[in-house]
């Protein structure tokens, strides 16, 4: 399932990349993520909780950078499971930026395959969930970018 | 008479009461709940799996692992009606997403759905493969280590000089055609409940293949098969989802492992789309015409996906995978190609018109676009290679009983086909369409019954025919009371039940009421015959005086000396009179060529529809259609008109509308919200059924004719409408949508 979605930062295109090659610090805006560290070079690992439906998910995962090209586009992949639900996620990340007339058009291309007692409520649920997380996500950065005491 | 009757389905009123007992409604002492762990991964291999820990939660009774098929005496692991390729639970390796890899059987519910979270499964994930054409490359990861190239099965059909053919052509058109897996979708879900005593195994499943059931099940444990016993109860719907085996040999082992106590399968809604589904096909068709419309030759190359495990699909390719894809048209040369491909989805198997569907949405598209590319019209072009009686059809059959045109031409009638035609400007044109096609029913099979006549004046009838909501059972019994002319009112049917009712092969392909009302007449003969042979000592006469007349024995020429059939069975001593009846067919093509006998008697259906589409938003709606269909005999008028209205609105779902969709093997929308089937508000504006008769016509069967036309037609309008052909089912309004604006 191929997740597309963008949005409108107000700040230069060079500080958006700065923020978001911080892994560490970026994933403390995305909805759920409970834990990273950093588990080698453009390797980390991390826990994220999140709800599909009726059932609540831990997921424990790696995410691995495998492709920058500062400050316009990073590819990553990412993998984890979940042991209560029996479940397995992997997906791949593709995130642009370009600037734009009120600053930076962040874009992304997530494909994500989900296996497991999740994967049953259908991509309908499954999709709303992750976009979402992605909109509560640009929310955030776009407040932290935002106040004064922005990085 | 009992025959031309429209009398109601014998428990229509329990059904809509809610009075009838499914199989869920079934209560057994004692009896466990069994739930099924399912692999996550599309193709894996089982590193290790563990059911300790789902043992020692409390309720939980027995677990079945493909370890236990290890143990001495235990059951065969694999199974399959044609190639034993499936394993009751997977051993080390799993081939789709929702492979049962463990089963438990529990005191309740709850117990068994914790131990099914409980067991710890660890995977190593392999590369898999998912479409036909794809999976049959010999650089393809391989489903099975023993099938490189993932084909494992290819038949052929030859007919005539194809080159002569193709040379012969003033135009060669080629076309790709695709459909992809469907869900049958019956309103009951698939169960089975098991039960072991003193070495014999009783069954309970909503099959619609109960002898099937019990000889794989004889086989798999190694016993006679009257050691095993197969009881149906009535079926909320079937449409070839429940035929053959499905859950029996899981529940049946499990149940094994259990001891004596009842284990009942029921599945979830989830996972009967990945129990068994369509066939993903892929079709390429190429045709030879001339300028006059004469089809001069044709060619059809067809990729069946079977999903993980084969199924019945080898049996179908042998005879309907080739037949069913060519079309009810004299062609002089006639070359098919069927390739049966393993992929890493669940199997594929037997559905309501079972690839006919996919050969007549195939070939009756790919006649409008020659009609178009000819400049003619389409319902003339298929006048004009209409299979007619006594012509030869590519297998070498002589056609005898042909009514493809008069079907055709019927449905373009009440669309009003000779009418000129205003398609509108607006925002919302308008279009009209017709298909026909042709189905085999089996080749090869037999139906076996009993009639038993009761000293009280009741007439049992033993049939394994199973009555999975289509009437069935009510058809056979006023074939059974024309028959023996005794009062449909006293006419009783018993079964299925594999201890109590002779033989029968399955009910499907449309084969219950011709081949089982063919064993039923030949019942009632050998009956009568045993009446005049008993009648004849206590009239004093020799029994070739006597004749048979309104449920009792008569002297030739004396009306008067008449003694009814009870009284000569109570002067008898009688407690009843049995009769048996046999009917059975001996077709079979030749594996090489595909010439020979496809099929006893051949299916005929068309439909032509009037449609609107929406320019703006792609949205088909079908204004007005019309399904037309060869009977025969029509045994009861009613019942058949549901067919074929019941066969326009299940066609309707599959052109419009349905498809599971996978995404990496695993479905996305396995629930009855995402999976859209049509809803009353679907339904043409007007529908209407056509029921042609032959007074020389044998009975045919009703379930399916008039489905295959569906797709096709409404394509065949859109086109006319819109001028945009879509290849790809299902046609939905994205994909119209995306034809008009040129993507």
């Amino acid at each position: 399932m191929v997740i597309r979605e963008a949005f409108t930062v107000r700040a230069p295109v060079e500080r958006v990349w700065a923020f978001l090659e911080d892994v560490p610090r970026l994933a403390t805006y995305v909805p759920g993520v409970e834990a990273v560290e950093e588990a080698g070079p453009d390797r980390y690992r991390g826990r994220l909780a999140v709800r599909i439906g009726p059932i609540s998910a831990r997921f424990e995962g790696v995410v691995r950078i495998i492709r920058r090209e500062p400050p316009a586009r990073l590819e990553a992949e990412i993998e984890g499971q979940d042991g209560t639900s029996a479940s397995w996620v992997k997906a791949s990340f593709l995130g642009t930026l370009e600037p734009a007339a009120e600053g930076t058009r962040l874009a992304c291309e997530i494909d994500l395959t989900l296996r497991g007692r999740l994967a049953q409520f259908g991509s309908a649920v499954l999709e709303a969930t992750a976009r979402r997380m992605i909109h509560a996500f640009a929310q955030r950065l776009q407040e932290a970018l935002e106040s004064p005491h922005a990085p | 008479m009992a025959i031309g009757r429209s009398v109601p389905v014998r428990d229509a009123e329990a059904r809509v009461r809610g009075a009838v007992a499914y199989l869920a409604d079934l209560r057994l002492p004692g009896m466990l709940t069994a739930k099924i762990v399912r692999s996550p991964f599309p193709h894996a291999r089982i590193r290790h799996l563990d059911p300790r820990p789902a043992l020692r939660i409390p309720g939980v009774v027995a677990i079945l692992t493909a370890e236990d098929f290890n143990r001495p005496g235990a059951p065969r692991l694999f199974y399959g009606v044609d190639r034993k390729d499936q394993p009751v639970v997977a051993r080390d390796r799993v081939r789709y997403v929702g492979e049962p890899v463990a089963a438990i059987a529990a005191e309740t519910p709850e117990a068994a759905e914790e131990a099914a979270q409980a067991i710890e499964v660890e995977y190593e994930e392999l590369p898999a493969v998912f479409d036909p054409l794809t999976a049959a490359k010999p650089e393809a990861p391989r489903v099975h280590e023993d099938c490189p190239g993932n084909v494992f099965l290819h038949t052929r059909l030859r007919h005539g000089d194809l080159e002569a053919g193709f040379a012969a052509a003033d135009l060669i058109v080629e076309e790709t055609y695709t459909t992809p897996p469907a869900c049958h979708a019956a309103l009951e879900p698939h169960g089975v409940i098991a039960q072991w005593a003193d070495g014999r195994l009783t069954v309970w499943s909503a099959t619609q293949a109960p002898f099937v059931v019990q000889e794989t099940l004889a086989e798999l444990f190694g016993l006679p098969r009257e050691a095993v016993r197969v009881i149906v109860p009535p079926l909320g719907g079937g449409y070839g989802g429940k035929g053959y085996v499905r859950l029996e040999p899981l529940t049946a082992v499990l149940a094994w492992k259990v001891g004596g106590r009842p284990v009942r399968l029921i599945l979830e809604r989830s996972e009967e789309f990945v129990t068994l589904t369509r066939h993903a096909a892929w079709i390429r068709i190429r045709t030879g015409v001339r300028r006059d419309g004469t089809l001069t030759a044709r060619q059809v190359e067809v990729y069946w996906g079977a999903g993980a495990y084969a199924d019945i699909t080898p049996r179908l390719l042998r005879s309907a995978g080739l037949v069913r894809v060519v079309g009810p048209y004299r062609i002089p040369a006639v070359h098919v190609d069927a390739y049966g491909v393993y992929t890493n989805l669940p199997p594929a198997g037997p559905f309501r018109g079972t690839m006919s569907f996919e050969g007549a949405w195939a070939y009756e598209s790919h006649m409008d676009t020659i009609a178009h590319a000819l400049g003619m019209d389409p319902l003339e072009l298929r006048r004009r290679n209409l299979l007619r009686p006594g012509d030869r059809f590519c297998t070498g059959e002589v056609i005898e009983e042909a009514f493809f045109w008069e079907c055709l031409e019927a449905a373009a009638r009440h669309v009003g086909w000779d009418q000129p035609y205003e398609k509108g400007e607006g925002m919302r044109r308008r279009g009209r369409g017709l298909a026909v096609m042709m189905k085999s029913t089996l080749p090869r099979s037999r139906s076996e019954c009993r009639l038993v006549l009761r000293a009280d004046g009741v007439l049992e009838l033993h049939t394994g025919t199973v009555e999975m909501g289509q009437g069935a059972h009510t058809a056979l019994a006023q074939i059974a009371a024309a028959e023996t002319e005794i009062p449909l009112e006293r006419v009783q049917v018993i079964g299925p039940d594999t201890a109590q009712v002779p033989y029968d092969a399955t009910t499907s392909a449309s084969r219950a009421t011709s081949m089982m009302g063919a064993a039923i007449r030949e019942a009632a003969a050998r009956l009568k015959e045993e009446m005049r042979r008993r009648a004849a000592p206590l009239l004093e006469v020799d029994p070739e005086e006597l004749i048979l007349q309104g449920a009792g024995v008569t002297l030739r020429g004396r009306p008067e000396v008449w003694i009814a059939w009870e009284e000569v069975l109570r002067r008898h001593g009688l407690e009843a009179l049995e009769a048996h009846g046999v009917f059975e067919t001996q077709g079979g093509l030749d594996p090489e060529t595909g010439q020979g006998i496809a099929s006893p008697h051949w299916h005929q259906g068309a439909g032509a529809c009037e449609v609107e589409v929406d320019i703006e938003t792609g949205k088909v709606r079908i204004l007005r259609y019309c399904a037309a269909a060869y009977a025969g005999r029509v045994i009861n008028p009613a019942l058949a008109t549901l067919q074929n209205e019941g066969n326009m609105v299940f066609g309707l779902g599959q052109a419009l509308m349905e498809q599971i969709f996978f995404d990496q093997g695993q479905p996305l929308n396995a629930n009855m919200s995402d999976y859209q089937i049509p809803s009353l508000r679907d339904l043409p504006e007007v529908l209407e059924s056509v029921l042609l008769e032959s007074p020389e016509g044998s009975i045919h069967g009703l379930g399916e004719m008039t489905l295959p036309p569906v797709a096709p037609a409404i394509a065949n309008a859109i086109f006319d409408a819109v001028g945009v052909r879509i290849r790809d089912l299902p046609i939905t309004p994205e994909k119209i949508w995306r034809a008009l604006h040129g993507e």
